[in-house]
């Protein structure tokens, strides 16, 4: 028998207490990788899905973009415009404009221009299949797993008032989000869902990118009298804007994250001490037998650390099984993206959860190592 | 006789709780030549546990001598202790000996574990302690699947396994029904005889005592006989 079979032992033949501690811990990791891969994905979105020599263009007075309504011919206006290289307009249509997990988003594109504002890539036969028919649509790699989409099927979305289109592709992107997106051509969806001539808003791309400030400031005079006034930025700006709306949401998640990790330290610490408390005549034996403090320390602190590793490994699975499986994905004001389950924070989570159980048992375990045996067995008797 | 296992010289401990100080043992001396099976006895509270504790050395007197097969203990600080407690010392509690979540086998071994023994060796020198004892078919046994005569059994093969020349016991058998009392004592007997150990045992039961080559009686801090043979 070597001492780790010793704290299997005494974990598995009186497991009611270290399972529960192993049962708080993981779930403290579950929800600590689940907050930080929010946290992680919101970074993410930010990083990769923003480009700074395209300005968008919404209504001035819907605070929430997909709620933006502006006449398809701002971007005749637009196209005129000095300093303006190309524009599209594109069309919205979301199941919800609040943050809503489940959420079903099309985008309306003009075929001839979606590639050169959006960063999608697909099999060059499925795109032309796509553009040569009114009525056909691509599908985002997610959204064509999560709800089992395949080239060639037709379907309706109930959900957007029957709105049926036929797969003609599914695209893979590096933009956050647009992966979860189903793009159809404008007409179409203006038409299927009645707001001929309506767009959500127009993308502009800058014939210089150092001048995005001064053109913004341009466009929205331009409109400034007409009956559609514009809210002009880059789309970095409204990125921000809109993850700036949810910081109070983000902050209490990553609060969470931390009181999490609080709860393992407190779970662990806790049960280890009534544990110990339960064994203060035990612990009088082994040191009558010879045992000295390093090696009490070292039998306490084992027990700890395999709590911190067992729950810390249950939590980790836990969180990528209920991230991937469930698809789960973020809408912030119609920017949407997928918490960031990455390997490195999953790791680093497992590491946490082994350090910061340790340490949560080590002020019992000193405590017991110092315990004099003849205080504790007269403590007993 | 031969030479002494134990020599206790003027031996006093004062336990000190906060402002409070208690007299245990008010100057004792006492020796215990190898080979010998002696019972302690007297009331409660007299300071038989104390004295047992100091000669297992999981306490320090407050002033005296304390001789182990020649070495003075009392001098020793306590990891120094620790390391001497487990090649010189078996000591049997009254109950509750055993680590309840070990089996018999795991418990014999635990001594075993500190003495960097090859595994070999110390299965052997488990398995030879549970066969002293008669449990070596109990050795797959958690202690709450044993009757307490088996357990108190098994401490006492736990403290012979690392073949230490002096056993303690206090009261052993204070827990035991009479027929088990007698088998743990019958057996401590035959173990001192044949494997020419010193026992030491503090009992409040005169028909234990009787087992015993030689009785000392305590009362008040103070060893008042010294009395040879049974009661
Ligand atoms: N650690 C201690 N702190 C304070 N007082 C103590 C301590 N240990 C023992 N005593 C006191 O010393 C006295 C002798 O105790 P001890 O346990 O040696 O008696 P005993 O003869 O073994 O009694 P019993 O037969 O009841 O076991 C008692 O009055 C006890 O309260
Ligand atoms: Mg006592």
């Amino acid at each position: 028998m070597n001492w780790l079979r010793y704290t299997v032992h005494a974990l598995t033949r009186a497991p009611l207490r270290p399972s529960l501690a192993v049962l708080a811990v993981a779930l403290a990791v579950a929800l600590f990788c689940a907050v930080s891969a929010v946290d992680r994905g919101l970074d993410l979105m930010l990083a990769t899905g923003a480009r700074s020599d395209v300005l968008v263009v919404f209504d001035r007075f819907q605070s929430c973009p997909p709620l933006s309504k502006l006449p398809e011919a701002h971007r005749g206006a637009l196209e005129g415009m000095e300093g303006v290289r190309d524009v599209t307009a594109e069309l919205f249509v979301i199941s919800s404009c609040s943050r809503v997990t489940d959420l079903v988003a099309v985008y309306g594109i003009e075929p001839g221009k979606v590639r050169s504002f959006r960063d999608i890539d697909l099999p060059e036969s499925e795109f032309a299949a796509f553009s040569s028919e009114r009525g056909a649509a691509l599908v985002g790699r997610r959204a064509a797993t999560r709800y089992g989409w395949k080239v060639g099927q037709t379907v309706s979305l109930e959900r957007l008032g029957g709105l049926t289109f036929t797969v003609r592709g599914i695209f893979t992107s590096k933009t956050e989000g647009l992966e979860s997106a189903i793009l159809v051509d404008l007409a179409y969806l203006q038409i299927a869902t009645s707001q001929p001539g309506k767009v959500t808003l127009c993308h502009v791309r800058l014939a210089d990118p150092e001048n995005g400030g001064a053109l913004a400031v341009a466009i929205d005079r331009h409109f400034a009298n007409s009956k559609s006034p514009t809210r002009t930025a880059s789309e970095r700006a409204f990125m921000d804007a809109a993850v700036s709306s949810i910081a109070g949401l983000v902050e209490f998640t990553s609060l969470l994250g931390y009181g999490a990790l609080g709860l393992v330290v407190a779970g662990v610490g806790n049960s280890l001490s009534m544990s110990i408390r339960d064994r203060t005549r035990e612990i009088a034996i082994l040191k009558t037998l010879g045992f000295r403090r390093p090696q009490v320390l070292r039998l306490m602190l084992s027990e700890a650390f395999i709590c911190g590793a067992a729950g810390g490994a249950i939590g980790v699975a836990a969180a990528w099984v209920l991230i991937r499986a469930t698809h789960f994905e973020l809408s912030v004001e119609g920017f949407s993206f997928a918490p960031a389950l990455s390997p490195s924070l999953l790791l680093e989570a497992m590491i946490l959860s082994v350090v910061l159980a340790t340490a949560a048992g080590l002020p019992a375990a000193l405590r017991v190592a110092r315990l004099r045996v003849v205080e504790a067995l007269r403590e007993v008797d | 006789m031969k030479g002494p296992v134990v020599q206790i010289e003027g031996v006093h401990k004062i336990h000190r709780r906060g402002p409070e100080s208690i007299d245990v043992l008010k100057g004792v001396d006492l020796t215990v030549p190898e080979g010998e099976f002696l019972a302690l006895m007297g009331p409660s509270g007299s300071g038989k546990t104390t004295l047992l504790n100091l000669m297992a050395g999981i306490d320090s007197p407050t002033s005296g001598r304390i001789v182990v097969h020649g070495r003075d203990i009392s001098r020793f600080n306590e990891d120094q202790l620790a390391a001497w407690r487990t090649r010189n010392i078996g000591y049997i509690f009254q109950a509750y000996n055993l680590v309840p979540v070990l089996t018999a086998y795991e418990n014999v071994e635990l001594p075993l574990l500190l003495l960097r023994l090859p595994s070999k060796r110390r299965h052997e020198q488990v398995m030879n302690a549970l066969e002293a004892v008669g449990l070596a078919d109990r050795r797959r046994h958690l202690p709450s699947q044993l009757s307490g005569g088996q357990e108190q059994r098994v401490a006492i093969a736990r403290a012979l396994a690392p073949d230490p020349p002096l056993l303690l016991g206090d009261e052993p058998t204070g827990n035991l029904d009479r027929d088990s009392a007698g088998a743990v004592l019958g057996l401590i007997g035959i173990l001192c005889r044949e494997l020419g150990k010193t026992f030491v045992m503090v009992t409040h039961d005169p028909k234990a005592a009787e087992a015993a080559d030689r009785v000392a009686r305590m009362e008040k801090g103070l060893l008042l006989e010294d009395r040879a043979g049974a009661l």
